[in-house]
């Protein structure tokens, strides 16, 4: 299909997406389209440097190929390169959509099942704005490579979201309900999970009273979890953080012991929803990879070049956000697995603490951070009302320390409209849940 | 019926740096057309990549004309007016050897420190919006975003800090001095001014400060009575200092928004008096709002009231006047922080450093900041400093006296 220049390394990557939006603001329409792009990626490699290039121009991807090939330097060796040595060589795989097509159904179809949700907040006098989206996407991957290699892969993923304003004597709060689904029998649910948002937010609307900053036992429910465990190990999983880092490697050694036994992270590019990932971007196979086993450090993610600096395994995890990005280590679905008791026994154990249930955002550096939306009070191992708090912080080595119970069922969550943001790349879908999991001493504002 | 086109043209060329060396140089140049159509009091839009597709996009814009979607508002017309950059982006040969010069600098003057940068861009943003009623506005744009991280080869983190600056020019001296003053600051550990209640600097860009008002003065929340300011206009709900407007150069925006309205100056706030909500033509009618210039829209989709570009008029007095020989504390990075509903406000601040004489000279401790949103623009604003952060940008320092506590 391509000619790819001697002594060098050269994939393309092509992506055909088709992606609808309905959208609603205070019950009138506001957008209602479909739209289908397509476009290539282009990426050549010396061994030194990496050229990149994008397009909308498929058929103009042999020019790119060879202008970026001319930048580069051939190096008759560069089938030994550890990174080339990580890409995957020879044949063709597969892995095709085989449910039920969203592309088959009619736009007027996907508004009426968005509109079917209406009445149950047009009904609410609390509810003083609101806005609704329905979106899809159907996304087709290519990837050839001059290792002979070639792939295609596709997903499908639906979902709503609907954001609300709640107002009543004068105060305001915010608060969303959301669902995603491979197809739109998924959707049908939503309607439970829309009138227990309400409910919700009418309370804290109501009752929420301000958190006195300071340090706190607090409980996470398994959407504050996934996003505990997104953003305070997760992105410091992703190798590429790690090359050229002597100290961060000697600190992240395999094996280390960062929190109790019962603590195990996983990251799954095989979890069916936003995370899912059969093959990455360079077109290695999703893997299932223990990040924390035992409560010890027991892996990381890995692209083929950051595989090949850390003498480890490809792991599936090098993902870019379109076609307009390299890719670089990204998470798949990423959560805490089963723990030590049940969700009635961990909440019990607390005097005196606060539960996370909803979060607005959250975000990870040397501290990570989650700016809750709907939160508990916990008196004695029971709910006491809701809580205002503006954000809860905590460095990953102090924080895994003082888990001390995770429940025992896990709940996975997808999302639409939203994803994750590393540098310049977002919003990339991942997915993310775990159980209920308990944390001493964490610092609340 | 009224035919118009949105084009978006993006031609960027980047640099990244990992583990201190030049990893990758990426080109691309991405057109985005949308055609749209007004007609009975409704809008048709589709939209394509690249230069092939207008008929399809015509015909697909007619078809979805039917699916009604409102916009009872006039299109923009008889206006005629263009921008052009005068600066010049780099070509990718050029950013890749000026990139590495640099680099080099910072490595031989800190050799602790381990570089990187995710994507160091230069390039060009050329957006016009046409239609057969007369709107005919273009605006071309040069922006260079200098994005630098850093860590201490000793340091477990990913990041200890970063700076760097978005704009139109470039000046290699200036670059490297800011840089250096704050790679020295970092260096300096120092501790956290006794008081509690202290004077705190952010970049005047920095999103989240201004985060409040992004929510609360957008037009369909602020008219449907779900905002904390809703009601409130003509009333003085903040500092005498604080005039707050649509700044659509500051945000390096077009000087049109997605609908052609022009609102560069509109204003939000005037000497701490609230008086309008920022919205698109389509809030503005349903409210009896006017339009502020702050229309989004994707390149194919409906224009719709879109995140602000909040700018705050700075004061008559440089960084220095404004301490007036106190120190400051000057925040570099305040991840994850955000202001409840009745307007908290909590940030952790991961980097700050001591500010004295109008330099950074040490780096503080993990701090903790808190306030509520009428302290802080009220009693608490200290104002946006006169003087830029550093020569070749138009940020500048906006302060507060806020709560601090080391984490």
């Amino acid at each position: 299909m391509y000619k790819f220049p001697q002594g060098l390394f050269c994939d393309v990557r092509v992506e055909k997406v088709r992606s609808t939006h309905v959208s609603y603001l205070k019950g009138e329409l506001r957008e209602m389209r479909e739209r289908d792009t397509a476009g290539a990626f282009i990426r050549v490699y010396d061994g030194r440097r990496w050229y990149y290039a994008s397009t909308t121009d498929l058929a103009g991807v042999q020019q790119e190929i060879d202008r970026l090939a001319a930048l580069a330097t051939p190096d008759k060796d560069i089938a030994a390169n550890k990174t080339v040595q990580n890409l995957p060589a020879g044949g063709a795989a597969h892995d095709l959509f085989k449910g039920a097509d969203l592309r088959a159904v009619p736009l007027a179809d996907k508004r009426e099942l968005l509109a079917s949700f209406f009445p149950s907040v047009a009904g609410r006098k609390t509810v003083s704005m609101w806005s609704a989206f329905y979106a899809d996407n159907f996304t087709h991957k290519e990837l050839y490579n001059s290792k002979g290699a070639s792939f295609v892969s596709e997903r499908q993923l639906c979902g709503m979201r609907f954001n609300l304003t709640f107002t009543e004597n004068g105060k305001t709060v915010s608060e969303g309900a959301n669902q995603a689904s491979g197809d739109l029998a998924g959707l049908q649910p939503f309607g439970a999970e829309l009138t227990r948002r309400m409910d919700q937010a009418e309370d804290f609307l109501r009752n929420s009273v301000r958190v006195q900053p300071g340090k706190y036992t607090v409980v996470l429910s398994p959407l504050a979890a996934g996003v505990f465990a997104h953003e305070s190990f997760g992105h410091k999983s992703e190798a590429d953080f790690m090359l050229g880092d002597e100290t961060m490697m000697k600190e992240w050694h395999i094996g280390r012991k960062l929190g109790p036994e019962f603590l195990h992270i996983t990251d799954d590019g095989g979890c069916p929803g936003s995370g899912y990932t059969p093959y990455d971007d360079e077109g290695n196979p999703a893997r299932r990879t223990p990040l924390i086993k035992d409560g010890k450090l027991a892996g990381r993610l890995h692209s083929a070049q950051t595989a090949g600096a850390l003498a480890e395994e490809p792991t599936g995890n090098a993902r870019a956000v379109s076609f307009e990005f390299e890719p670089i280590v990204r998470m798949t679905t990423t959560h805490f697995e089963p723990g030590n008791m049940t969700k009635e026994e961990l909440f019990a154990g607390v005097k005196d603490g606060l539960f996370i249930d909803t979060i607005k955002h959250g975000s990870g550096l040397s501290t990570f951070t989650i700016a809750p939306s709907l939160a508990y009070f916990i008196k004695n191992g029971k709910l006491a009302g809701p809580a205002q708090i503006s954000v809860i912080s905590g460095s990953v080595f102090d924080t895994f320390g003082h888990i001390d119970a995770v429940s025992d069922k896990v709940e996975l969550l997808s999302f639409v409209g939203g994803g994750c943001g590393k540098m310049e790349q977002h919003p990339l879908p991942v997915g993310f849940g775990g159980p209920y999991v308990r944390v001493r001493e964490m610092s609340v504002l | 019926m009224t035919t118009e086109k949105y084009t978006i043209v993006n031609e960027e060329v980047s640099v990244k740096i990992s583990a201190s060396k030049l990893e990758s140089l990426r080109a691309k140049r991405i057109k985005r057309t949308g055609v749209r159509l007004y007609k009975d009091g409704c809008i048709g839009v589709a939209g394509y990549m690249g230069e092939e597709g207008e008929a399809e996009a015509l015909k697909r814009a007619e078809a979805a004309l039917a699916c009604k979607i409102p916009y009872p508002c006039q299109p923009e017309g008889k206006l005629k007016r263009s921008e052009q950059a005068e600066a010049k982006a780099f070509t990718p040969q050029a950013l890749d050897a000026e990139v590495g010069a640099v680099l080099e600098a910072f490595k031989k003057d800190f050799p602790q420190f381990v570089f990187s940068a995710p994507g160091i861009k230069s390039g060009t943003a050329t957006v016009t919006l046409k239609n057969d009623a007369g709107l005919d506005l273009s605006h071309t744009m040069t922006e260079h975003q200098l994005t630098w991280a850093y860590k201490l080869a000793t340091s477990s983190s990913i990041m200890d800090g970063w700076f760097g600056y978005e704009g139109a020019a470039y000046d290699r001296a200036a670059l490297l001095a800011y840089g250096r003053e704050i790679l020295a600051a970092h260096l300096n550990e120092v501790p956290l001014p006794a008081g509690g209640r202290l004077p705190v600097f952010f970049e005047d860009s920095e999103p989240l400060i201004k985060s409040i008002f992004v929510r609360e003065l957008s037009g369909m929340n602020y008219g449907s009575g779900g905002s904390l300011f809703s009601g409130k206009a003509g009333q003085k709900l903040f500092a005498d200092g604080l005039t707050l407007t649509n700044g659509r150069r500051l945000a390096r925006q077009p000087f049109f928004d997605a609908e052609g309205v022009c609102g560069e100056g509109f204003t939000y706030v005037e000497g701490g008096v609230l008086r309008a909500p920022f919205c698109d033509k389509k809030t503005a009618l349903k409210f009896g709002f006017k339009p502020s210039g702050s229309a989004y829209a994707d390149y194919d989709g409906t224009p719709s009231t879109g995140p602000s570009c909040l700018a705050i008029k700075p004061q008559a007095k440089t960084m220095k006047e404004l301490l007036g020989g106190q120190p400051a504390i000057c925040v570099a990075l305040a991840s994850g922080g955000d202001y409840t509903s009745e307007g908290g406000f909590g940030t952790p601040a991961q980097l700050a450093f001591l500010m004295k004489d109008g330099k950074l000279v040490g780096r503080l401790p993990e701090l903790q900041l808190s306030s509520t949103v009428y302290d802080m623009y009220g009693p608490g604003f200290l104002g946006v400093s006169a003087d830029t952060i550093m020569p070749v940008t138009d940020s500048r320092w906006l302060g507060f006296m806020l709560d601090v506590k080391k984490t």
